[in-house]
């Protein structure tokens, strides 16, 4: 396993940690609000959604930086 | 003669039906008469059928009613299933090509075939098995009672509760017992795709006819009820939820999502390693479905009238927002196509493991035999399940969450089977008894929960503290027989 790769799946675990923490208790604590409403959701509910979108690209760049 | 409304929808949802049954029966007849061709479809799925298995067999019933269920009656509650899907699926982009390269070159079709080929026991396959199929028979209840609601409520009860989810479950039946997983997994293609565009037009058109758009919506609910739209939300007895409770059903959801047998089987069905990986990677995009659904749910909270119950919120805001008759129908078929595209894996997927781990080590048996055992218990897990959707109306959203607990017990010995070179057989079985019956306990006893922790998660945190100290006493398995699990991380394989 090349360095490269193996960096990928170092920050790919601390991703997923902090995915973890980002939407539980405590993590989830900062942005556990109404306002502002973000594309009309509520800001936690956004917030939720972001870290699916962030799953996305997180997943899509290990995918392009593994096929090397 | 005037067609009445409730016509229109059974003949959308009969039109559904047969499509789905043609589509299943014809898919069966592509692999072999094997038991790998029932089971794991020759190990021949490319990625639009494993994105649409995966998708659809996560998206249940329980995503198309419960989940708008919660949102009506629990608001924030129901973002932990939001949370916990793409965490629960992420780690498989590595976990899954190895499980599947392992399968391939073992010729594995199941879960516990793979456990006990690394801690070699009969009891250990026995008891994945045993616990497998227990945690299936609820879920499966599920599909049905949300088949019937879906039916029932509709078509303004001309079709009956127990009707719909028969005529629904007849089909699927048929499929997969002519079809095997092959047919699952095409059908789920049609299905996932009726699925998502009902989930999407709905979400944007029902907040929008009511409130003029999502943004009012919820400017409208935090002017009244702003307790719905934090976290943790509402319990189900209307009070706050706790924080322990939110953040451990989130854990707990993440940890056995793909532990759930029937999902960890569809890696030994997929192509190459590619295929696996870029099903994953696409996995978000499915959860994203999500949010239309609940924004149906949200809209349920202001609404004039009220719902039988909270899981038949979205049926319920459906006949109440003057739809056209063919536009519910084809919710209808959405829905219907949700609970089956889940039913069918699950039944699959039960009787398949209960032969080729509970059987088959114990009895000696031909491919032939095995394939018609697996049939024959597709007819008998169906026919119970449906049964008891029909004599007992519980609440099923607590029984899934209940099995969950359960299937978290499995992720250890699946972890430490790929993962730790040092764990033994003896430390893997005895963790997954103590496992299951902390889960027991904790289940039977909810108010000696810790701060309200999901039993799911004090059951693993058990499961583990047993299975590495007693791992670490026993004697180590040998080099070379755990290079096999452990060390194929690299695929020599052309993919």
């Amino acid at each position: 396993v090349s360095r490269a790769k193996r960096r990928v799946r170092g920050l790919f675990a601390a991703w997923i940690a902090l995915y973890a923490i980002a939407v539980t208790y405590p993590g989830i604590t900062p942005f556990n609000r109404i306002q502002p409403l973000i594309f009309g959701l509520p800001f936690v509910f956004f917030w939720i959604v972001l870290w699916i979108v962030i799953g996305l690209i997180v997943l899509v760049i290990t995918d392009i930086v593994e096929s090397r | 003669m005037t067609v009445e409304r409730w016509q229109v929808i059974v003949a959308v949802v009969i039109a559904y039906l047969v499509l789905t049954l043609t589509i299943g029966l014809l898919a069966g007849r592509r692999v072999s008469g094997t038991v790998t061709g029932y089971v794991a479809a020759d190990r021949q799925f490319g990625l639009l059928a494993m994105y649409f298995i995966i998708g659809g067999t996560v998206f249940s019933a329980f995503a198309f009613l419960g989940g708008p269920g919660w949102a009506y009656s629990r608001g924030a509650a129901v973002f932990y299933i939001l949370a916990y899907g793409v965490l629960g699926v992420a780690p498989w982009y590595y976990v899954g090509p190895k499980a599947a390269r392992i399968g391939r070159r073992r010729g594995f079709v199941t879960q516990a075939q793979l456990v006990a080929a690394r801690f070699p026991s009969r009891s250990l396959q026995l008891l994945m098995a045993v616990i497998s199929v227990v945690a299936f028979i609820p879920y499966i209840m599920l599909q049905m009672t949300g088949a019937g609601i879906v039916i029932s409520t509709l078509t303004e009860n001309h079709l009956p509760f127990w009707l719909g989810a028969l005529l629904a479950y007849s089909v699927v039946i048929c499929y997969v017992l002519f079809g095997g997983v092959s047919a699952v997994g095409w059908t789920n293609i049609f299905q996932g795709a009726i699925m998502m565009s009902v989930a999407w037009g709905l979400g944007i058109y029902i907040p929008h006819v009511l409130y003029g758009g999502v943004a009012p919506m919820f400017e409208r609910i935090a002017a009244v009820r702003p307790e719905l739209l934090v976290v943790p939300g509402l319990a189900a007895d209307g009070t706050r939820w706790s924080w322990g409770a939110y953040s451990s059903a989130v854990l707990s959801s993440a940890l056995g999502f793909l532990i759930w047998p029937h999902l960890f089987m569809k890696s030994f069905t997929t192509r190459d390693d590619r295929t696996m990986r870029r099903t994953v990677v696409l996995f978000p995009t499915f959860q994203l479905f999500l949010i239309p659904l609940l924004l149906v749910g949200f809209a349920g909270v202001l609404f004039a009238g009220r719902p039988a119950t909270a899981d038949s919120i979205m049926p319920f805001m459906i006949m109440n927002t003057a739809l056209p008759p063919i536009v519910i129908g084809v919710f209808c078929a959405g829905a219907l196509a949700a609970s089956m595209s889940s039913g069918d894996a699950l039944l699959h997927g039960a009787a398949s493991i209960a032969v080729e781990d509970g059987i088959a080590p114990f009895v000696r048996t031909t491919d032939f035999m095995r394939r018609r055992l697996i049939q024959l218990l597709v007819l008998s897990f169906g026919a119970l399940a449906f049964y008891l959707a029909i004599v007992q109306k519980q609440s099923l959203v607590w029984l899934l969450l209940t099995a969950y607990g359960f299937i978290d017990q499995l992720a250890p010995p699946v972890y430490a089977a790929l993962y730790w070179r040092r764990a033994t057989t003896t430390g893997v079985l005895a963790g997954l008894v103590a496992g299951l019956a902390t889960t027991l306990i904790f289940f039977l006893n909810p108010e000696w929960k810790p701060f309200g922790i999901h039993e799911g998660i004090l059951g693993v945190v058990v499961n583990v503290s047993v299975l590495v100290p007693l791992s670490m006493l026993t004697r180590r398995q040998t080099r070379e027989h755990v290079a096999v699990f452990v060390d194929s991380t690299e695929s020599a394989e052309p993919t």
